[in-house]
């Protein structure tokens, strides 16, 4: 038996938390704004957030890829920026775990948001309190199971994205070699005990994040 | 005028709102069915919603203008709002509830916000006023609907309000505790001098609570005035019925004299006094006339009938008699065919060995006959 290359797995857990970071924040952002404001092109916005979840994973790639890439838009900026491509690194790879998750945050954490009894936030209007006050002391307080729930399966969704990881950050052992590419790889090249120790890890991680979640939405702590 | 609306709103529903009123009076009533305008009126005050056109004023306060623009966020007016359903922020202790107004002014500001008007509440004097000392350090959830509303109250009055706004605040409550809380909220109010504007659909509730009382249908003021007034005269049929008046009828005016007009109505003839102040009125034209269930007079057969009660007798046969506890409700139907509704203490009712089948002779005095001009 081989010894066992841990550095998939760590390079898993920070494209996932880095990118999970992200998609609390702006997922937040996202999911207050679509449920607390009306304004034009709203269910566009929704759709755009939401389109990662029915896209086939190979079209989101692609899609990263023109606008990472060193001719597209973000791409070029980065670029410019920083002096290196975001294609074929981990933070490509991470930006596809990002936009992987966005969804499931923002609509978890929206509909947590939207079952909020409207008239606490009229309350603390007439109170006195500012906008910026009420989400962060009575609107996010109170979505904060729902929030948590859609944080956790983020998380589990970035940890195990594979294709369009695949194409944006390629297949480079010891740089942008997930853990979902690795076992991909492992099993290609016929390392059955590989794939099978990595399978079962991040099964574990995923049964881990469902059993949170779980306990979050029911309220057991 | 410490309080003067003049707000109009149209819906995509395509419901229109015109509510004009002003009133000074300690404890304003707004009273009409759900979905006359009254909670659009309120919401509008506490700025919650913004009418397309108008002006709201408290004092000398300007909260909306629309001719100048004006159109205060909530957070900068200084209105307490107590909600249908309490809106106590289940996450937080009683007490973190009632503070939040200060603590939040005291953290970060309140710039735009004109100062309170009068002395700040005393918090620990609400507190024991409204008896919540005990529940300080409760979750809502804790708490029964009465406690809520006591909590609701005592976190609007810290917010030191121009204007208190209490939206349907009993109609979660139960009946004995309502009771309890109608006196404790007027009695708070009074006490600490803030002026209180009160939504109700309930007709008690408006006649028990109102120095002023402001009737609303289908988003229009349609009269104003003190309870009692609105109650015992309304101005028109519909108001008549908005107040739970019963024994509404039609007839037609046979003559007018002195003060008093005789109309026919079922083929029965009847006299009334006219209301002060004078309606208009006109020989040959339609009335409606109403009496209060409370008001009609049973006469004894055996004794002899006296002089004030000799207006307007008729006779007739009682067709049901619900006994509910200390008052009965019967209905009497006339020889003529008139349906009258009777209400009387029990005790009248056993002396007086009322039945379904029994005949009974009646008499409606002339000044509780109330005559509203048109059908």
């Amino acid at each position: 038996m081989s010894s066992v290359d841990w550095y998939p797995l760590w390079l898993s857990l920070r494209v996932a938390t880095v990118a999970t970071v992200f998609v609390f924040i702006i997922g937040l952002v996202l999911a207050y704004v679509l449920a607390r404001y009306e304004f034009r092109g709203k269910e566009l916005l929704d759709a755009i957030v939401t389109l990662p979840l029915v896209l086939p994973p190979t079209v989101l790639g692609y899609y990263l890829l023109v606008l990472l890439g060193r001719n597209g838009p973000i791409g070029e900026l980065y670029e410019s920026a920083t002096g290196s491509s975001l294609v074929f690194t981990w933070q490509g790879a991470a930006i596809a775990a990002f936009v992987a998750g966005l969804p499931l945050l923002t609509r978890s954490a929206r509909a947590a948001i939207e079952s909020i009894d409207s008239d606490l936030e009229r309350a603390a209007r007439t109170l006195g309190l500012r906008e910026i006050r009420i989400a962060l002391k009575i609107t996010i307080p109170l979505a904060w199971r729902g929030i948590l729930a859609g944080t956790v399966l983020a998380y589990a969704r970035a940890l195990g994205e594979f294709g369009a990881t695949l194409m944006i950050a390629g297949n480079i052992p010891g740089q942008t070699q997930t853990m979902s590419i690795a076992i991909y790889d492992a099993v290609q090249s016929g390392d059955g005990t590989l794939a099978l120790i990595m399978t079962l890890v991040l099964s574990g991680v995923a049964v881990l994040s469902l059993l949170a979640v779980g306990k979050f939405t029911k309220g057991r702590w | 005028m410490p309080l003067s609306v003049n707000i109009q709103k149209k819906f995509s529903s395509g419901a229109k709102v015109n509510i004009e009123f002003a009133t000074d009076a300690r404890f304003t009533v707004l009273f009409g069915r759900s979905g006359a305008g009254k909670t659009v009126t309120l919401s509008s005050i506490a700025g919650l919603l913004s009418p397309d056109s108008g002006m709201i004023r408290i004092e000398d306060r300007t909260y909306f203008d629309s001719a100048q623009g004006i159109d205060l966020r909530p957070q900068d007016r200084r209105v307490g709002f107590v909600f249908q359903s309490y809106a106590l922020f289940p996450h937080m202790s009683v007490a973190d509830n009632i503070d939040i107004s200060r603590k939040e002014a005291e953290k970060w500001g309140r710039p735009k916000t004109a100062a309170p008007r009068r002395e700040p509440v005393d918090r620990d004097e609400v507190i024991i006023e409204l008896g919540i000392h005990d529940l300080l350090n409760r979750r809502p959830e804790e708490l029964s609907g009465g406690q809520k509303q006591r909590v609701a109250l005592a976190r609007a009055l810290l917010r030191d309000p121009d204007l208190l706004l209490l939206d349907e605040p009993f109609s979660a409550v139960d009946a004995p505790v309502r009771d309890r809380l109608r006196g404790l909220v007027k009695e708070v109010c009074k006490r600490h001098d803030i002026p209180v504007l009160l939504i109700t659909h309930q007709p008690f509730e408006a006649l028990n609570l109102a120095d002023e009382l402001v009737i609303v249908e289908s988003g229009e003021v349609v009269q104003q005035g003190e309870p009692e007034q609105v109650f015992f005269h309304p101005r028109t049929v519909s108001i008549a019925r908005l107040v739970g008046t019963k024994n509404i009828f039609q007839g037609r005016i046979d003559s007018i004299e002195e003060g008093r007009v005789r109309f026919t109505a079922d083929g029965e003839m009847f006299e009334a006094d006219l209301p002060e102040g004078g309606i208009k009125l006109r020989v040959g034209d339609e009335l409606t006339w109403a009496i209060r269930p409370e008001n009609v007079m049973i006469l004894r057969s055996d004794r002899p009938v006296k002089d004030a009660v000799r207006e307007n007798q008729l006779a007739g046969t009682i067709i049901d008699i619900s006994r509910n506890g200390p008052s009965w409700d019967v209905i009497v139907r006339t020889t003529k065919g008139l349906q009258l509704k009777v209400q009387l203490p029990r005790h009248a009712g056993r002396q007086l060995k009322l039945e379904e089948g029994g005949e009974i002779r009646m008499s409606l005095k002339r000044d509780t006959i109330h005559v509203i001009p048109g059908s």
